[in-house]
Parts: structure tokens; C-alpha cells; sequence
């Protein structure tokens, strides 16, 4: 048992940065994206311990999916609280981003992440399991409950999407210099 | 600054960056919560396990259970044992057995029989508590487990 709890930390420290990214789209903030994380490790050990699962860790496609799920319920009780408050705005915090640039600090990736965070959720979702959480096209269509084609479709689109905004981006600051 | 061009070197550049690393406080908060899930998964493994070194060590829990019989005859009462040492023995080895008791509940005297061999016998049923603890060395978290069970002796009747 003492292995299983390293196993799983072990697991976490491989996989923790792609699924609170993936998190990211459910959650307003990083703090829930954070707990819909926590939340979703936690379902699933207790449904890695059943009998004939072994209790170790999970493939990555059902964690996207609880997350999902976990997400869709956090959007949900979410929207009902807008609708009591009215006056909140959600500003994305200046320091709260969701890939790290220290990797790559140069303009392109500054402005390729900016463009990341600003495609719809749907476009997002396909990249971050396509890209980091290294999904194939089958695997994203069962968590996502959408065909394959679907999926491959979607992710074209949004590398499309991701090339256009630079190029916006480009053009304006040229017409601007 | 350069727009890739085509999908491969969208691609490339969107690997290039890298998922945000957890928080120390997310981090070091999730490893508790697999902590504590281990550490409840331990007790239901014990547990599991501990009822059946339970069947295998009846014998001497039954010697016991004859053994208080005679000392509380005639009533009901409650009293500690020491505790079958056999428990402990099928510990994982990250686990460590502290202390032990079997605490006698309840004594019920069902009455005097005839069994099918002619002999006067009286049934008894007692009712036992037992209670251990143990040490999760990895932890250091203690958990009690409390197991009450029913038995039932015939005991023979020799005078009246």
C-alpha cells in the first residue's frame, strides 16, 4: 500500500501540470481549477481501488473526462450564482497564466499562449489533450463524446484559428510601427 | 516575431510551451489527500484480512470464550483479556500492531438442553468487543479498530 501512495504522488508529479491546464477551461480561476483536480484524483482512486482495476493510477483519458464532468457541475452551479450576481467581472490576473513562458520567453510564445487562452472552449479542450496530454484522435473523441473526425476536425480548425490571431497580431503592430 | 506556417510548425511551437507546474500548496495538499486514501485503503485491508486470521485462530478464541465463561457464571458482566497475539502476526509490514483487547459485552445463558447424545448441556452466547491498534509506520497515523462478534458455547453440565 505504501508503494500504491507513491505510485499515484509519482503520477501526479508526471501528469498534474496537463490536467490543472486542462482544468483551466473549467475553472474561472486557477484555485478551481486546482480543486476540480483534487476533486477528480480523488474519484478516481476510489474507483481505481475496485476489485479487478488494481488501485493504481489512471489512463489520462478518463481523468480528462471526470475533470470534464467535474467541470461541467462547476459550470452549472456557476451559472446559477451569476444569475444571483449580477455585477461580477472575472479579469484574468496578470500573472495567472496557464503555460509556462519561462520555457520559451520570446514573443511568439507570449503570443501564441495569449492566443491559446482566448480560443473557445470546445477549440481548447481538443488542443490540450492533443498537444500535452498526448491523446489521440480516438481517445479525445470518447472523452469528449464527439466522433474522431470530429475531433481531428476541431483541432485543425484550431491550429487555423491559433495562425490567424498571430498573423491579426502581426498586421497590427506593423500598422501601428 | 515569426507566424508559423503550417500545422507542424504550429505544432512545434505549442509544444514548445510548457503546462504551468502545480503550486507547492496544490502539490503538497494532493499528496496528503493520496496520503489519507491509503491510509483509509490499510484499515478496510486489515480489516479484511484480520477476519480471516480470525477463523483460522477459532480454536483459541473459543478456549477464551469457555475460559470467561467460568468467570463471570452466573451473570452478566464485562471484563478485558489479553489478546490472541495471532492478529498481529498478519500485519503488512508497514503496520504496526500496538495493543489489543477482547472485552467481553454481554453474557446471555439461553438455558439447559438435552443434546442428541443425551447430555445435559447450557447454551451460552457472548457477545465480544474486540479492539486494536495499530500504527501506520509511513504516516504515523494510530487507528483503533473495533470489532464486536457473537459466540456460542454448549457447555457440558455435570452436576445439578
Amino acid at each position: 500500500m505504501r508503494s500504491l501512495s507513491k505510485v499515484w504522488k509519482q503520477w501526479l508529479a508526471e501528469n498534474g501540470p496537463r490536467l490543472l491546464l486542462f482544468a483551466r477551461s473549467w475553472g474561472k480561476t486557477r484555485e478551481d481549477a486546482e480543486d476540480l483536480v483534487q476533486e477528480s484524483v480523488l474519484k478516481m482512486w476510489h474507483y481505481q481501488q475496485a476489485e479487478n482495476r488494481g488501485g493504481g493510477p489512471p489512463d489520462l483519458p478518463l481523468v480528462f473526462s471526470t475533470i470534464r464532468f467535474a467541470g461541467l457541475m462547476l459550470h452549472r452551479t456557476d451559472k446559477r450564482r451569476k444569475k444571483r450576481e449580477e455585477a461580477i467581472l472575472y479579469l484574468n490576473d496578470f500573472q495567472d497564466v496557464w503555460l509556462d513562458p519561462v520555457m520559451e520567453e520570446d514573443e511568439e510564445a507570449l503570443m501564441l499562449r495569449d492566443a491559446v487562452q482566448s480560443l473557445s472552449d470546445k477549440l481548447r479542450e481538443v488542443v490540450v489533450m492533443k498537444i500535452w496530454g498526448d491523446l489521440t484522435f480516438a481517445q479525445i473523441s470518447e472523452t469528449l463524446a464527439i466522433s474522431p473526425n470530429t475531433a481531428a476536425s476541431r483541432y485543425r480548425y484550431a491550429l487555423e484559428q491559433l495562425a490567424h490571431s498571430m498573423k491579426q497580431v502581426k498586421e497590427e503592430r506593423h500598422a501601428g510601427a | 516575431m515569426r507566424v508559423p506556417e503550417n500545422h507542424a510548425d504550429m505544432e512545434d511551437a505549442l509544444r514548445r510551451l510548457m503546462p504551468v507546474a502545480l503550486r507547492e500548496t496544490m502539490r503538497v495538499e494532493t499528496e496528503d489527500l493520496l496520503d489519507d486514501l491509503a491510509g483509509e485503503a490499510r484499515v478496510s485491508g486489515f480489516a479484511f484480512k484480520k477476519g480471516i486470521v480470525w477463523l483460522g485462530a477459532g480454536g483459541i478464541a473459543a478456549a477464551f470464550g469457555i475460559a470467561s465463561l467460568f468467570v463471570f457464571k452466573g451473570g452478566v458482566d464485562a471484563s478485558v483479556a489479553g489478546k490472541n497475539p495471532a492478529a498481529a502476526l498478519e500485519l503488512p509490514p508497514e503496520l504496526v500492531f500496538l495493543t489489543g483487547t477482547d472485552r467481553v459485552e454481554d453474557v446471555k445463558d439461553d438455558g439447559m438442553f438435552v443434546d442428541s447424545g443425551g447430555s445435559a448441556v447450557r447454551k451460552v452466547r457472548i457477545r465480544v468487543v474486540e479492539e486494536s491498534r495499530i500504527r501506520d509506520e509511513e504516516t504515523g497515523i494510530v487507528v483503533q479498530v473495533t470489532e464486536p462478534r457473537e459466540e456460542m458455547y454448549l457447555v457440558p453440565v455435570s452436576t445439578f
